[in-house]
């Protein structure tokens, strides 16, 4: 068994920091001590470092089931970046060549991150089973519940993959999910059964002030005039690209700051590039939808702005969650305008198939032809492959419309309440707020000064680009002569 | 009216020489990789841009096409309303607009549109690599988390007999060297999307905004001139010999930038199997094999298919094209009955081949 000074020395070693945050070691040493774990820590605390170190720990290999291609090949990197070569992400990314290659050559790896859909792949699993597993890692693991805000069909196999690689060690990781959502996990998992231990700390990061302004047909206006007085760097989040592109735009326009959007329409290695500009400071703020935050690695974020409603508590608290991972003070401001709600209430009907598409699923058979979105179509297409009866199919897609309701519903109380947003927000995870402190909310008290561009901010000009390439070029490769 | 864009004059600046339905072209600029496509492509001399525009909505050009219309910019060359030529007034316009933005003059995207995507991959990210290596750093997210091409910079790092830093010197020279080459203008878009110590690229609607210029402009630019490298490094690989070990390597994995499937057809040829033979082994149809046959007279050298036309079928087959060269194949058949499409086929690519 690890002491307490080894683990601290490894700490050290693999990952540069010399002490563990709240949580991380007591998940470490559960895993550690052979028991399967569920370890809920809030935004920005250092997740990964729970299964990662505890992977050094252990003898065999670190399975990361993770939902997202880009925090997966961000993790990747990242761990890349800390010295590990050992590690390689499986998913929809590769060709079968690729797929072939990494699968014969697994052996060579002590960290696989896989997405959720590879485990239902038969030559995967089989190459799975040859190994030995140390630990089996489900991240973002509310995305198993149905009750949860990214509920994942691919995730309902993991509980039976899991099974079929042996019933691993386990470690499921989250950092919002309710007690209901907690349980879903666990039940899923196959969990319930085994020795295991919950560490759940709370979702609050009192670091983050929160904000909610009530517009009336002039949200550009109230978000720009945010933006020209608050500290960068900051993430505006949208339901809409265009929306993105429009406010990034008017940004550039209308302030000293520069902006660039970033949304899925955005090539590949435009997107790479834009995550770097933003961590070295060359870009002031990102307008993203939802595809951009969750695996930068970025400190100093001091506000997220929300143009659009978020669609639940737990999708809020994820993106507001980017700002202040440094510690210090930082600020979320949801710009709420009575409209609001009908545009998410639209994503989320366009997010589920319909009876009628049901119907024409169960009927025809033909997922192709079928007249709707691609989601929809996936989903549709998953209760047919799955053989689940249509009623059943009808109930599991009006009970997920009646959740997502009542998610959007809470933001919009949240939105209106006068009471303490940050009690309110915690109660939704059935956790109580501490007392109010100052600098909470909007409803508490809010001491702007701590948000205001410094003098070296409005001083800063735009940045310069020379008009000699050899000048750039020399820099690159240290030259003298072109 | 809606103002045209720089997509716009370029795609009317292709019309310019030879009549062409609306629709070829736009799967000529999709790239829809069929024979007859491809054929039509080599017919309206439009393969350097075959598949430049992947991602083009059909709707989208559409309504472009009935704005060149309004304009009066282009004009059905008949009656039967299909095929659409530039007008003068489109010539014109085409002719004043490019006198102040950049015309591409190097493309060859059907060729070697793969090879330039990777060529350009491969070498921005050893740029990124060298870069940090002349600073001695070692911790730097890559520009490319392609684990393939990560594996790819590592190993071709370790082919190379030089030592590091010497090596990224020599790596920077011949890029320089490649640089100099350019207009001023090209070479700083091209030096600007480079990532290293010093700098991370700018994306193309940062370089668009920087310079005032659209950014389909800027994308067009910048291929532009990655083609002009390969003419160049081909041409002198004495100069180049970095460069062109990439671009060697990336032709012999990946002749014209084939897909598999035509490759393997490709290769059953080499190895002297009859057409019937290939579709029974490959358990494909005869005329898939066959598609895959012309595909592969248009983009390589066609000699090898040529040879199994009987030598009196193609000599009468060339005569009578000759004296009439839009001959469709029924009317051909006529005299021929049991001629197979795929020599006409071949023969007319032969011919348009020869007058290009």
């Amino acid at each position: 068994m690890y002491r307490e000074e080894q683990l601290k020395k490894l700490l050290q070693v693999k990952f540069g920091y010399p002490e563990f945050r709240e949580g991380q070691q007591e998940a470490i040493e559960a895993a550690l001590n052979g028991d399967h774990t569920l370890v809920m820590l809030p935004t920005g605390t250092g997740k990964s470092i729970c299964y990662q170190l505890s992977g050094y720990c252990l003898e065999g290999k670190v399975l990361v089931i993770s939902p997202l291609l880009s925090l997966m090949q961000d993790q990747v990197e990242q761990m890349k970046q800390k010295g590990e070569k050992r590690v390689v992400a499986l998913n929809s990314l590769l060709s079968n060549e690729e797929k072939k290659y990494l699968l014969d050559h697994l052996s060579i790896y002590k960290f696989i991150y896989l997405s959720p859909e590879m485990l239902q792949q038969e030559k995967v699993m089989r190459a799975l089973k040859k190994q030995n597993i140390a630990l089996f890692v489900v991240d973002e693991a509310h995305c198993i519940s149905q009750w949860g805000m990214d509920f994942r069909l691919d995730y309902l196999h993991l509980g039976w993959a899991r099974k079929q690689l042996g019933s691993p060690l386990t470690m499921a990781l989250t950092a919002t999910a309710t007690k209901r959502v907690r349980k879903e996990i666990l039940s899923s998992l196959d969990l319930e059964k085994e020795p295991f231990q919950e560490i759940v700390y709370s979702v609050d990061r009192p670091n983050i002030v929160l904000d909610v302004i009530h517009c009336d047909q002039n949200k550009d206006e109230q978000v720009l005039e945010k933006v020209a007085f608050l500290e960068p760097p900051g993430i505006i989040y949208f339901s809409s690209k265009a929306a993105a592109d429009e406010m990034a735009e008017k940004i550039n326009q209308q302030t000293s700051f520069y902006a660039e959007s970033y949304h899925s329409d955005i090539d590949s290695a435009d997107k790479i590039k834009i995550q770097q500009q933003f961590i070295r400071d060359d870009i002031d703020i990102i307008c993203a939808t939802s595809a951009f935050g969750m695996g930068i690695n970025k400190n100093n974020i001091r506000y997220v702005l929300h143009y659009h409603l978020p669609a639940s508590p737990e999708d809020y608290l994820q993106e507001i969650g980017r700002a202040g991972r440094d510690g210090k003070k930082s600020i979320a401001v949801l710009f709420y305008e009575s409209g609001d709600y009908a545009i998410q209430k639209y994503f989320q009907d366009e997010s589920l198939p319909t009876r009628k598409m049901i119907d024409w699923a169960y009927r025809k058979q033909n997922m192709q032809l079928l007249d709707a979105n691609e989601i929809q179509k996936r989903m549709a297409a998953y209760f047919v492959d799955q053989h689940i009866d249509q009623q059943t199919a009808y109930q599991t897609v009006m009970e997920r419309k009646r959740i997502k309701e009542e998610q959007l519903s809470y933001m919009i109380q949240y939105s209106e309440t006068k009471d303490c947003k940050r009690a309110f927000l915690l109660h939704y995870f059935g956790e109580r707020a501490m007392e109010t402190t100052e600098n909470c909310c909007s409803s508490c008290s809010i001491d702007w000064t701590d948000f205001e561009k410094t003098m070296k901010t409005k001083e800063k000009k735009a940045k310069e680009v020379t008009k000699n390439w050899q000048k750039s070029f020399n820099a690159l490769f240290l030259f003298s002569y072109f | 009216m809606k103002t045209l864009s720089y997509l716009d004059y370029f795609i009317l600046s292709l019309l310019k020489d030879l009549p062409i339905k609306a629709t070829s072209l736009f799967y000529i600029l999709k790239g829809k990789r069929t024979a007859s496509m491809l054929y039509k492509a080599l017919e309206t001399q439009l393969t350097p841009v075959f598949g430049l525009f992947p991602s083009l909505e059909k709707q989208q050009y559409d309504q472009a096409v009935q704005q060149y219309l309004l304009k009066n910019y282009v004009a059905y060359a008949s009656s039967e309303k299909e095929d659409l030529i530039l007008t003068q007034e489109g010539k014109e316009a085409v002719e004043a607009y490019f006198k102040t933005h950049y015309k591409p003059t190097a493309l060859e995207h059907l060729k070697k549109g793969k090879l330039l995507m990777n060529f350009q991959k491969k070498s921005l990210f050893l740029i990124q690599v060298f870069s940090e290596l002349r600073y001695h750093n070692r911790t730097y997210i890559p520009i490319e988390r392609d684990y393939f091409l990560q594996l790819w910079v590592k190993q071709w790092l370790q082919k190379q007999n030089i030592e590091r830093q010497e090596l990224a010197l020599a790596f920077g020279e011949e890029w320089g060297q490649l640089l100099d080459q350019l207009a001023m203008d090209s070479a700083q878009q091209i030096v600007l999307t480079m990532t290293g110590h010093t700098q991370v690229g700018q994306t193309r609607n940062q370089l668009a905004y920087q310079s005032k210029k659209e950014s389909m402009e800027i994308e067009l630019q910048i291929l532009d001139s990655y083609y002009v490298f390969l003419l160049n490094i081909d041409k002198r690989p004495a100069t180049f010999p970095l460069l062109y070990s990439i671009i060697q390597e990336e032709q012999s994995l990946y002749p014209y930038g084939l897909g598999k499937s035509v490759q393997l057809t490709k290769n059953y040829l080499e190895k002297g199997y009859a057409l019937d033979e290939i579709a029974s082994r490959r358990n494909l149809k005869n005329s898939t094999v066959s598609e895959h046959i012309i595909e592969l007279a248009i983009i390589c050298e066609q000699e090898q298919f040529l040879n199994n036309i009987p030598t009196s079928i193609y000599e009468k087959l060339n005569k009578i094209l000759e004296k009439e060269k839009d001959l469709s194949f029924a009317q051909v058949k006529e005299s021929f009955s049991e001629l197979p499409f795929l020599w006409y086929r071949l023969v007319q690519i032969e011919r348009l081949k020869k007058h290009v």
